[in-house]
């Protein structure tokens, strides 16, 4: 929590010596924490770093965000009503720019989020690097939605409430999630387009617990990180795919890891892949 | 500045206490939230209050506005623009509740004459802000030797931050990030910073190098490849290729309206084959097989045609500089690739100017526009030779001239017998 605190205090120290070439403009938001409903969290941000983090006890959520001036247009809003937080970082020009390396870019995003409140957070990336980190949080249900992004996501706690459902929407990405057995999500639908993805079923699952996991991949490598205590079942569609099933049998069409039917937690998989490739990596 | 930083940083939180202790929140309400915006041009501070007020101070340009309203002015760099963005600074990494203690408190030093009025206007706003009930306990005050290691450690902990941001990224493979961002470069419809922006005496521009050093690879690249599809043409095609030429040589203005008529029909051609084809029944089996045969004949003839302009063009620049020797054997495929070279200078100019506004789009127009005419000509000359098959439009036959008289044996002048028999 105080990283992001800090590094918001120093961008804005920062500013005016930041007119170096480009010319970055930051913006800190606060706002205390005054309600107990849930709230609806969207952030739409175009290019640069992102990261996401629990906040504090007291604060509803805090927004640091360092952009460029001329060529960016933020918008944070809030809705106390209906408790709606709305953060857009658009372009000001209507034409397309090219991005000559993202690491040439200071934009950034930080954003801490109450862990006291439910939360339901719909996030939308084009070209970004962010790192997420949900663990802690009252996550009631996520969405993230990348372009071409570099995305981790973490739970490196547990959530703190259920979560129906998790949605991902990878377009030509590298994206991983970790400890998804903190997430107490019963449904993670994902939808890849291009790029490697990996998913983490590590964490402290709750006893009996279940997850049914649907993914619909294009070209692309899919990583499933799993436990050996969780049993998996994987059923998989794929046209010129690879599998790398160890310690699977085939029952009819189905996968099944060695002692599924006995294992206390269930993961449910099902692929949807395209030419490239599945691959199962026990955690021991 | 450290010691300007320090001062009023020991000032704002030896002035925090008291107002954490009395909260006047039976008397207005308190404010919910506070924005910080800041930018080499302007430093502002907002904060809204429960029920929808808001109070907005802002230092930009020589003013100080509140709530959008001139209230005074300061100097630019001077004392009161110092202290109050590390008042900002401070108030960034605050609660709600702490930057509203933290205001009430706010007192720069060394400020005087319009500074000083300006920041009794702001002071007199300040101290009317409520923090909610439920105030935190307030940070201890730092020592004064404590505040340089502080910011030290903040900064440290700021570029700590950075590098484990940093350091995630490299975890990532190389391989896949690079082609994440040529995915970026190339097809991303991503709005991202300019290609390269250079500013001086804030002027901004934007360098053409990269663009034209790109645009001539590109040409070269194009050239290359038609050139390969040329030498591969002229091995398998080399007859309909030279039907083709011939034709756009001998029926230039006719090969272009050709083309210029043909063009809109495509697709009613299309639509009409797929119809037929569909009302056959049996036919629409085949109908898979007859658009991609529709695809490649369409590309075929605008190809073909494209470089039987080519060699047209190549061929007489060749027979300017050679003769009529310069178009034999190996010779014909020269020609296309001069010729492809001579067409495709005309993308050049537009390569090398394209960044000079209005001239720059003119000049890439033209070479659309010629482009056009060219491939247009080419494609009318393969409908018109039915893709080099019909030579009706080409050079009419001609039979070899004959020798010149002079390689011939002279036949002996007649003589008369007498003479004959003389000379024995």
């Amino acid at each position: 929590m105080r990283l992001p605190l800090g590094l918001a205090a120093l961008a804005v120290l920062a500013a005016p010596c930041a007119a170096h070439g480009q010319s970055y403009r930051t913006l800190v938001e606060s706002r205390r924490l005054d309600r107990k409903e849930a709230i609806h969290v969207s952030v739409n941000f175009a290019v640069g770093r992102f990261r996401l983090v629990p906040g504090g006890k007291t604060e509803l959520y805090r927004v640091g965000l360092t952009y460029l001036d001329e060529q960016f247009e933020p918008d944070v809003s809030y809705e106390p009503q209906d408790g709606t937080l709305r953060i857009d970082l658009d372009s000001r020009h209507e034409r397309d720019m090219h991005v000559k390396d993202l690491d040439d870019t200071r934009q950034r995003l930080d954003l801490a989020l109450s862990p006291e409140v439910p939360l339901h957070l719909d996030l939308s990336f084009g070209a970004v690097q962010a790192e997420v980190e949900l663990g802690g949080l009252t996550l009631q249900s996520a969405s993230v939605e990348t372009g071409a992004s570099e995305t981790i996501v973490r739970f490196s706690e547990p959530n703190r409430a259920a979560c129906d459902d998790l949605t991902l929407q990878v377009g030509v990405t590298e994206f991983e999630m970790i400890g998804l057995g903190n997430s107490r999500c019963r449904t993670l639908d994902l939808k890849g387009g291009v790029g490697e993805i990996t998913l983490d079923f590590s964490g402290n699952w709750a006893p009996g617990a279940e997850m049914r996991v649907s993914a619909d991949v294009g070209l692309g490598d899919v990583h499933l990180r799993v436990p050996e205590s969780v049993g998996v079942r994987l059923n998989v569609d794929r046209f010129l795919v690879s599998l790398q099933l160890d310690g699977f049998t085939k029952r009819g069409s189905t996968w099944y890891s060695a002692g599924y039917d006995r294992a206390p937690v269930k993961v449910m998989v099902d692929v949807n892949a395209a030419f490239g490739s599945i691959e199962v990596d026990w955690i021991r | 500045m450290w010691f300007a930083k320090a001062t009023a940083l020991t000032g704002l939180a030896l002035g925090m206490s008291a107002a954490f202790a009395t909260p006047a929140a039976g008397q207005a309400a308190p404010v919910v939230s506070y924005t910080v915006r800041s930018s080499a041009r302007e430093a502002g501070l907002g904060f809204q209050i429960e029920g929808g007020a808001t109070l907005q101070i802002t230092l930009r340009g020589g003013e100080v506005l509140i709530d959008g309203a001139r209230v005074g002015a300061y100097q630019p760099g001077g004392a009161l623009e110092n202290q109050w963005r590390q008042f900002l600074a401070w108030a960034g990494s605050a609660g709600a509740d702490e930057a509203v203690a933290a205001a009430h408190e706010w007192k720069p030093q060394g400020v005087a004459g319009e500074e000083a009025q300006a920041f009794e206007m702001i002071r007199a706003r300040l101290t009317k802000l409520v923090p909610s009930a439920a105030v935190p306990a307030p940070p201890q005050p730092p020592a004064d030797a404590d505040i340089e290691a502080q910011i030290a450690a903040a900064a440290e902990a700021a570029d700590a931050a950075r590098a484990a941001t940093e350091h995630l990224g490299r975890d990532i493979r190389e391989s896949v990030r690079q082609s994440i961002r040529e995915s970026v470069r190339d097809r991303a419809r991503v709005r991202v910073e300019p290609e390269i922006w250079q500013e001086a005496d804030g002027a901004r521009f934007t360098s053409p190098v990269g663009a034209v050093f790109g645009g001539l690879l590109g040409l070269l690249g194009t050239f290359v490849a038609l050139t390969a599809i040329a030498f591969g043409v002229s091995f398998f095609a080399g007859r309909q290729l030279d039907v083709m030429a011939d034709t756009v040589s001998t029926s230039l203005a006719r090969s272009f309206f050709v083309g210029l008529l043909a063009q809109p029909l495509i697709l009613p051609a299309f639509g009409a084959m797929l119809a037929g084809l569909t009302l056959t029944v049996i036919g629409i089996l085949v109908i898979p097989v007859a658009v991609v045969a529709f695809a490649v004949a369409l590309l075929a003839a605008t190809m073909g045609g494209y470089l039987a302009v080519a060699r047209v063009a190549g061929s007489v620049w060749m027979k300017k500089r050679q003769g009529d020797h310069g178009v034999e054997g190996f010779g014909i495929l020269r020609s296309v690739a001069y010729g492809l070279a001579i067409l495709l200078a005309v993308w050049v100019p537009a390569v090398l100017l394209g960044w000079v506004p209005v001239a720059g789009s003119m000049l890439t127009w033209a070479a659309v526009v010629f482009t056009w005419m060219l491939m247009t000509t080419g494609f009318g000359a393969a409908l018109l030779t039915r893709g080099g098959v019909r030579s009706t439009f080409g050079r009419r036959f001609q039979p070899q001239a004959l020798p010149p008289a002079s390689l011939f044996e002279n036949p002996a002048p007649e003589i008369s017998t007498g003479e004959w028999l003389g000379r024995k």
